[in-house]
This record gives structure tokens, sequence and C-alpha cells, in this order.
């Protein structure tokens, strides 16, 4: 697919430029600077006030699978296993925060990440740059560019440190594309006796690269909620957009030359600005010592994403600065995973196409071993070993697999990530 | 026998003082303004006004939960003792809320003497203080069911 290739902005030859100013970075906030939490408010504040801070992960990946990439987000080009044996581009990042008090009421927040995109380069993103007002404390708006969390993790997914695995699990965060949306949030947060609710409705549409090549989505609706009792919270979601992923248009305006039978198949299959509906529910429950967390998700699309579903537990037992963490997460296609496609003979190619997009919904299941440490103030230094069983009959999350990978198999990945604060 | 008893008797009144010092040194108290009107929290209630769930105080009032600095020993023995929860949980639960735009940790104070002079002087205030640096123009405010 020639067209799903995105324009590289930037060529390889930066990339290891860019790595070395990441390692460089990582090392002066790990040694240096203390993490910024607040100022002394013995004087009264004054506004406007600015706050700058930071976040980044160094990481190194290994897969034993050297047919295709092991990546953990949608968007890298490169991974750990066909690419590289070790790669350090699947988890390594780094993100800096502006923080405005504007007005009594009125706040901004902007934040630019730098890690690997789906051409391959680290041109930082501006990942958040909102305004929100609060009409109370308790009730707020923002607008401009922010990340919806329909997962438990979806909008921190980013900060290494704020979360126990070395990524959030590829099974359930890996599902759903869209990242960061342009639009309009209400969160409102209210008080039930000692439990908390937060409720969000966010609206918006946006634009971004896959590796897969450029997505689009528009008229995105989300419910997001999350109860909060004491050491328990749980959470649900309801999101939906219409979706567009750009790379499969080629084969469906060609499947529409095809006359009525052709059309047939375009309508049943393309994701052309159909509505994508993703459910999600969690719970987690942490009182110190321990902690567990659990969340399922279902995606529903009327083309060929069909239905998925995604869940992952983790359990973890804290001994001081060591946490020992077990998750199990898995991906399952509830439609199916192939077609006959047209029965015409120049429609072969075509429809090996469509059975290759079918291929690639992930259908695997993975059992994570990790430890994270405290090393020092800001600085977490993980450890984790996954198994992952890929599906008889696809990729898994896996990228860029080549012709010699075959379904059904089983791989190990071993991440190892500093995580820091600044 | 008996000087074995001698210093048995040593060991144990050691043992008694040493548990009395580690107690009181380990004897952080929630204050709040004498004006405040807070005489006591439940568990649940200071927890979440330090993790931010609560931006209330039970009388209604906007809260500021104030922190002593992060390398102070009454930090956290204050969130080891009342929350469960080691600093670098309480960091990672922050940095969650930071970078996502939806919430600030509590305002930290220089020291103690930062503490005593902005709870002293706001009735929203709940800090935390080591129970012998209390004086009158702070009020220890009961942790209970």
């Amino acid at each position: 697919m020639a067209a799903s290739e995105p324009s590289p902005v930037m060529k390889t030859g930066k990339r290891s430029t860019s790595a070395a100013i990441l390692l460089m970075l990582a090392q002066a906030a790990a040694f240096a600077a203390p993490f910024p939490e607040s100022g002394d408010t013995d004087a009264p504040a004054e506004l406007p006030a600015f706050t700058l801070r930071g976040f980044g992960t160094v990481g190194l990946t290994h897969s034993s699978e050297s047919n295709a990439d092991f990546v953990s987000t949608d968007y890298q080009k490169h991974g750990a296993g066909h690419t590289r044996s070790w790669s350090a581009e699947v988890d390594s990042r780094i993100g800096v925060q502006m923080d405005a008090a504007l007005m009594k009421n009125l706040s901004g927040v902007i934040q630019i990440v730098s890690e690997q995109q789906s051409d391959g380069s680290y041109r930082p993103r501006v990942e958040w740059a909102n305004v929100k007002y609060d009409f109370t404390p308790d009730l707020s708006v923002r607008v401009g560019r922010f990340v919806l969390s329909p997962f438990m993790a979806s909008d921190n997914r980013k900060v290494g440190y704020s979360y126990v695995w070395v990524h959030p699990p590829v099974e359930v965060y890996t599902m759903m594309p869209i990242t960061h949306t342009n639009g309009a949030e209400l969160l409102s947060r209210s008080r039930f006796g000692d439990a908390t609710n937060n409720f969000e409705i966010g609206l918006g549409s946006g634009k971004d690269n896959l590796q897969q090549g450029p997505i689009s989505w528009k008229n995105g609706w989300s419910i997001i909620d999350t109860l909060e009792y004491g050491k328990a919270s749980f959470h649900a979601s309801y999101s939906r957009t219409r979706l567009t992923i750009h790379a499969y248009n080629p084969v469906f305006d060609a499947y529409k030359q095809f006359g009525p039978e052709g059309e047939a198949i375009a309508d049943k299959y393309d994701v052309d600005g159909k509505p994508s509906s993703l459910l999600t529910l969690g719970v987690s429950y942490d009182p110190g010592k321990w902690f567990a967390m659990a969340e399922w998700s279902r995606i529903h699309s009327d083309s060929l994403l069909g239905i998925r579903h995604a869940w992952q537990m983790t359990g973890g037992l804290r001994y001081g600065k060591i946490t020992p963490y077990l998750t199990y997460s898995r991906a399952t296609v509830r439609s199916p995973g192939t077609t006959d496609g047209l029965p015409d003979p120049q429609a072969a190619q075509l429809n090996a196409a469509l059975n290759q997009f079918l291929f690639a919904a992930p259908e695997q299941h993975t059992v994570s071993l990790g430890i994270r440490t405290e090393v020092s103030r800001n600085v977490a230094f993980k450890i984790q070993l996954d198994r992952t069983r890929v599906g008889s009959s696809s990729v898994g999350t896996l990228v860029n697999a080549q012709s010699d990978f075959t379904p059904g198999g089983t791989y190990h990945v071993i991440n190892a990530t500093l995580d820091f604060l600044f | 026998m008996i000087s074995l008893n001698k210093q048995m008797v040593r060991v144990l009144v050691g043992m008694a003082v040493f548990n009395v010092a580690t107690a009181t040194r380990a004897d952080v108290v929630v204050v709040a303004s004498a004006a405040s009107g807070i005489v006591s929290l439940t568990p649940v209630q200071l927890y979440d006004i330090f993790f931010g769930k609560s931006l209330y105080l039970p009388n209604g009032a906007l809260a500021m939960p104030v922190d002593q600095p992060e390398d102070s020993s009454e930090r956290r023995m204050f969130y080891e003792t009342y929350t469960g929860k080691s600093p670098a949980q309480v960091k990672a639960y922050w940095s969650k809320l930071i970078f996502t735009g939806k919430g600030h940790p509590p305002r930290e104070a220089k020291g103690p003497n930062a503490l005593y002079r902005i709870v002293s002087r706001n009735p929203g205030a709940i800090g935390y203080m080591d129970r012998s640096e209390v004086d009158n123009r702070v009020r220890i405010v009961k942790i209970m069911e």
C-alpha cells in the first residue's frame, strides 16, 4: 500500500542525535533537578504564575520474535525484534509541561512530547494544549487539545513514573488508536458521603499518523465516569466517533469498480467515516501494601474493525521500595478474521489486501511479570518479562511482520525502563 | 545469675527508653487553625483532602491541605501513618494528575515555621507537625472514625 506510507519529515540520520539528547536529558534529570510540586504558600500567589515540569523514560526492549517488531503504541515505525534485536525506541520518550495559572478561575496547560513517530522521527508533538475555566472548584470546562481517558491509564500513559508497568498492557491500550483530541470537555466532581464521583463529557475531532498510515476522526464524543470510594475506584466509559483509516480507502475504491458486489464489500468493510464505539469498564483497589486492578473493553464498528474485546488484570505487592507485579492481558476478535472477498479472479489482489487488514486485528494474550523499584526521589527503575501467545490467524499487536512470520506462536519480550520526573 | 539479671534489666530499660524515644519521634499530629472550628476528621476525610478528592472541609469551607517539605521526616511519617502510602506512591499518584491537568498536590511549606504561619492564618488550612512543636496558634485535629 504505497498510499499508506506517511511522508517522512525527518530522516534516520537525526534519530541517533535525538536519542543522545534524550539520554543526556534523562541523566541530567535523574541526578539534578528536584520535581517542583508547588511553591511555598507563605506569600500570596501572584498571577499569572507559570510552572515548568517534565517526565521521561529511557527504555530498552528485546523481543524473541525476529520476524516482526514489538511496539508499545500504534504510532511507532520500528520496534524490537525484526528491525533491532534490542531497541531503545519502544518506551523512550521525554515530555515537558508548562502550567499557567492565568486568572483566579482560568488556567492553561501545554505539554510537548518527543518520542518515536510513525515516520521514525522524534519530532516533538503537542499532546496537551488547553485552557480550563473553573465555574466552581468542582465544575470545569477545558477547550483545546486534551487526552480523554476511556481506559484507566490512557491519559497518563506517557508518564511511566505514574504507573507500575513498563508501559500499559498493549492488548488493551493499543486497541483504540486515537490519542489526543481537539475539542471541549466538561469535568465535574461530586461527593456522596465519603465517595467522590468524577464525570466527564468530551467532544472533539482530530487526525494523526499511525504506523499503518494517517487516520482522522470527527464528531467524537465520550462519557467517562470514575467513582472513588476510599481505596477502591470504579471506572466506566462510552465513546463514539466517526473514524477514517485512510490506508484502507484505495482498496475499497478499487472494490467499487467491480459493480454492486464490489460496492457491497466496500460498504461492509471500509472504515471511511463510519461510527466506531468503545465501551470500557474498570475497577481498582489499592490499600497500600498491595494493589489489584482489572479493566475490560469492547470496540464495535460495522467495518473491518468489527467487534474486538480486550481486558487486563494486574496485581502487585509493595515491599518498601520494591513492587513486584503480575499482569494478564488478552485481546480477542469477535468478528470473522477472514473473508472470501469478491469471487472474481481480477479481485484476487484486493481480496488478499482485505484479508491482510483483517489479519492485522490483534488476537493475543500475554503474561507479564515485572518489578518496579524506587531508585531515588523522582526516579523509578522497572524490568518486565512478557510471554505472549499470538492468535492462530493474527499478527497480534506486532508490526512490520515479514513473510517468514508464523501466526499462532509464542514470543518473549524483555523490557527495562528508567522513568523520571523533573 | 544475679549479674545476668542486672544485665537483662539494663537491656529492658534500654529498650523501653528507646521505644519511648521512637514513639515521640513518630508522633506527627494533624493540625488546623485554632479559628477553623475543625475538632476531628475521619481517616477517609483526611485522606480525601490530602489526595485532592475532596476540596472541602466537613464544615463546607474550602480545604487547604499543606505539606511539610518533601525531605522532612514529618511528611514521610504523616503519609505512612495516616494514609498507608510511601512517598513514592504519593508522588506517582500526583504525577498522574499533574500531567493530565486534573489536579495539583497540596501546597508545600518551607518548614515547620512556615507551616505554622499558613495554618494559623488560613481557617481552611490542614497541616501536620511533630506533637512536641504544637503551640496555641494551631489546634490538634483528632483523627477518628
